[in-house]
């Protein structure tokens, strides 16, 4: 462990600023909405009718379990918010992790530091003071931040169990993914394993939530919320991670002293093949080929979940017939498409925004490749520039159609399952068609900032995660209409609250291509860089 | 001279306000084998990454058989091989994959020529592009390279990472092209692998060609040393034209001729009765080290 600290200083310096960014915009988005908590629910008839909503198995197993005998505001929002939360924590302390670790290694970069007089497992030292530094800070800030608004029932003492239950899941994933580095063979391999990992613990936390306690203990997305903040104020399950974290952080230096530097534990597959198959043929073979592994992992992921959250939909119709706030919400004597329909579009919206990502990383794929150095060669080869791009727009309208299609079919084969009235495949489908629009806007967004401002690939994805935050909290605190109407997400009609409408839906995708044909002019005219 | 197959006039890049190149004029007529030499940073990549529209120029006008190459790309790029100076590969894809990629890309590939170049260049093209070593990387570019059909070869830098061995493999490669009456552009900081290989030299130097001609023309115009014993006295030589850097030593004398003087130095030194007579040409190391250094 000779020189970690020097490492640690080299690390800092590197990332001094977009560690910052990360951190802030992180402990943004997780305290952000509570001085809004008031308004929406100040008097206890509005209390009662956001409880009601809540507590429905679609929101419980969408972010988490309603505690605790009265339903104070503390209570209300970490239902909300701490799952989500959660999730954006631990994608920070993913890629924080593999970027100074697998993706180091990839560079070549760590060849250089192990020259230096440091020992093997400095550099690992380094990446893990790092990472339990920067969910300290994250922890700190959010313990003050929160309870500093003043708003009722949101106490120090709570706060601060709260800020902590999401340090230590961050730092959770940041340990599983220390593991994680010393068995695959590349960053994007780790990243891809490590949001497996985080799916498959959101998914069993879904399950568990909504019907086994024990199941939601496992996931430390469940156990998070069983500290219950502002109502029992528990650390001992806080206790238990840490001790998870502890036991994975020595796992993943015992694994790192038995490796070779730039290679993974587990045996490389495939390799051996001296010629390239039928299908790598020109460049939108190429272009397939560099995008498969992400679009089938993710579709993958979107079935699934996609079909967890179809699988609450029975135990949403019994509580629909027993929840009279509910009822006199949707209005009474309404049929089950009056009734499900808004909840089938809550969950098909979510689908909606995560199938957004494999358009967004596919729309930023030129971009990617630029930057490691690889798309000189391919130009350099009687490749149309147009062509190319040309390639990518169509992928990624059929990546959106995919995504879209795959969440309907997930969530529509186990809904009409488990229901006793099933909801229409029609509904289904309208419903996924209708935010597939917003889908496509965000692949010509992308593909607008790769041809016209390539250096600013962050607004697209900054843009995407502010949608869903005001769509999501909209949806619930009552945000205004036209603040959602701000995002692609927002901008079409609420299907079946609200009547259908083309002129959004036909917008959004003139939108998606007028910005996507400006990109091309974009892309046409600059520098490869 | 409108016949060159590569033209560069006037051309001028800047990136933000580092001018990378400063109006730079250069002609490749067929069938040479051209090389680029010049000091870090010169402009030698930016240069040729200009001539494959990779970069667009600022400023200046650059062709390849005539055509606009930044308008005609495709159709210029269908005769054009390319090895980058820095050689960047899929990590997932094999060696062999990415030749074949490449190959097909160009829908010109002879696959006989392809196994003849690997088993030449001693590469094994089944694993990882993830595990090469550098050298091995370059090796996949060039044997992309070579088993392509091409009338112009532009190669950045080509065998930064090979060994002395695959370095002979190479230059057999390029002399095979050339053979064929193909054009070669080939930028390197290996002076015996330009000495070698190319007939005409450009020196380009903070963005601007300094320099250019054949090695002989270059050697030509430059100072030769010279070495001189005599019975007489030599101090005359101070005041004759072309004389640089004089040292008078007893019995004799080292200065460095400029080459058009040498008549009339001569003349003198035979009145001064010359003994004995050494000259020497720069060396390449010189007479670039005369260039980089300005
Ligand atoms: N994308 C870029 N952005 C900014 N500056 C650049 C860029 N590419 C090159 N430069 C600058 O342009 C100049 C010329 O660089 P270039 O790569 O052409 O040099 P070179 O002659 O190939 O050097 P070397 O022998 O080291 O390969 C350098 O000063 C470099 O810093
Ligand atoms: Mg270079």
């Amino acid at each position: 462990m000779h020189n970690w600290a020097l490492l640690l200083r080299v690390m800092l310096r590197r990332d001094r600023v977009s560690l910052p960014v990360w951190i802030l915009s992180v402990a943004a988005f997780c305290v952000v909405f509570v001085p809004a908590l008031p308004q929406v629910a100040g008097t206890p008839d509005e209390v009662a009718v956001l409880a009601a909503m809540m507590d429905s198995p679609a929101m419980v197993a969408m972010c988490g379990m309603l505690y605790g005998d009265a339903h104070t505001l503390g209570i209300m929002y970490t239902q909300l918010m701490i799952v989500w939360s959660a999730l954006l924590v631990a994608v920070m302390n993913i890629l924080i992790v593999v970027r100074h670790t697998r993706g180091d290694e990839d560079e070549g970069r760590l060849e250089v530091v192990r020259a230096l007089p440091t020992g093997a497992a400095a550099h690992l030292g380094a990446v893990t003071v790092l990472m339990v530094g920067v969910d300290a800070v994250l922890t700190v800030l959010m313990g003050v931040a929160m309870p500093s608004f003043g708003v009722d029932s949101i106490d120090w003492a709570g706060s601060w169990v709260y800020a902590a239950a999401l340090g230590i899941c961050g730092l959770f994933f940041g340990a599983v993914t220390l593991v994680i580095v010393q068995l695959v063979h590349s960053a994007r391999g780790a990243i891809g394993a490590g949001l497996v990992v985080l799916g498959g613990l959101y998914v069993l936390r879904a399950y568990g939530d909504v019907s086994s306690e024990t199941a939601a203990w496992i996931s430390p997305l469940g156990l998070i919320q069983r500290t219950f903040p502002f109502y029992a104020d528990r650390w001992w399950p806080l206790g238990i991670l840490a001790l998870v974290c502890v036991i994975l952080i020595v796992a993943a230096f015992v694994l790192n002293s038995m490796r070779d530097m730039g290679q993974g534990l587990v045996p490389r597959l495939g390799g051996l093949r001296a010629h390239a198959g039928r299908t790598l043929y020109g460049e939108w073979g190429l272009s397939w080929r560099l995008v498969r592994g992400t679009v089938v992992a993710w579709g993958v992921a979107v079935f699934l979940l996609s079909a967890g959250y179809g699988s609450v939909m029975g135990e949403m119709e019994g509580f629909v017939q027993s929840s009279p706030i509910y009822q006199a919400m949707m209005g009474v004597g309404a049929d089950t498409v009056d009734v499900v329909g808004p909840v089938v579009s809550m969950l098909l919206l979510m689908m909606a925004i995560l199938g957004a990502v494999p358009v967004l990383t596919t729309a930023y794929k030129i971009r990617a490749e630029e930057g490691r150095g690889r798309m000189e060669g391919v130009l350099a080869a009687p490749v149309s520039r147009v062509r190319l791009y040309g390639g990518y727009a169509g992928l990624i309208v059929l990546i959106a159609v995919a995504m879209q299609v795959l969440a309907a079919a997930g969530f529509w084969m186990v809904a009409s399952a488990v229901m006793t009235d099933p909801v229409p495949v029609r509904v289904v489908v309208i419903v996924a068609f209708n935010f597939g629009a917003a889908v496509l806007f965000f692949g010509g967004l992308g593909l607008f900032l790769t041809g016209c401002a390539p250096r600013l690939t962050l607004v697209g994805w900054a843009y995407l995660i502010i949608s869903f935050l005001i769509v999501y909290m909209g949806g619930l605190l009552d945000l205004p209409r036209w603040v959602a109407r701000l995002t692609p997400f927002g901008l079409v009609q609420r299907w079946p609250s609200e009547p259908f409408s083309w002129w959004p839906w036909i917008g959004l995708v003139a939108g998606g291509v007028v910005l996507a044909v400006v990109g091309a002019l974009g892309w046409r005219r600059r520098d490869v860089i | 001279m409108t016949d060159s197959t590569i033209s560069l006039t006037g051309i001028v890049k800047n990136f933000g306000r580092v001018r990378a190149l400063d109006g730079v004029d250069l002609q490749v007529g067929p069938g040479q084998i051209y090389g680029l030499i010049g000091p870090n940073g010169a402009g030698k990549s930016t240069m040729i990454r200009i001539l494959l529209a990779i970069l667009r120029s600022d400023a200046g006008h650059a062709t390849i058989f005539g055509q606009d190459v930044w308008k005609q790309a495709v159709d210029i790029h269908r005769r054009v091989s390319y090895v980058p100076g820095e050689v960047n590969l899929w990590p997932n894809l094999t060696g062999g994959e990415v030749i074949d990629l490449f190959v097909r890309l160009k829908k010109s590939g002879d696959s006989r020529y392809r196994e003849e170049l690997v088993s030449r260049f001693d590469f094994d093209p089944t694993k990882k592009c993830g595990t090469y070593s550098k050298g091995n990387r370059q090796k996949v570019a060039l044997i992309a390279a070579f088993s392509t059909d091409a009338d112009v070869y532009i190669l950045d830098e080509p065998t930064s990472g090979l060994d002395p061995l695959m370095e002979m493999v190479f230059r057999e490669c390029v002399r095979e092209v050339a053979a064929q009456g193909k054009t070669v552009l080939l930028s390197s900081h290996i002076l015996s692998e330009v000495e070698h290989l190319c007939d005409r030299v450009s020196i380009i130097r903070q963005g601007r060609i300094v320099d250019s001609g054949t090695l002989a023309e270059m050697r030509h115009l430059t100072r030769n040393q010279v070495l001189v014993e005599a019975t007489g006295a030599l101090d005359g030589l101070a005041g004759l034209d072309g004389v640089h850097d004089l040292a008078l030593v007893p019995g004799g004398a080292e200065f460095h001729l400029d080459n058009d003087h040498t008549a009339s130095v001569m003349a003198y030194l035979a009145q001064a009765g010359a003994t004995r007579l050494v000259s020497t040409p720069p060396t390449l190391e010189e007479l670039f080290m005369s260039h980089y250094q300005g």
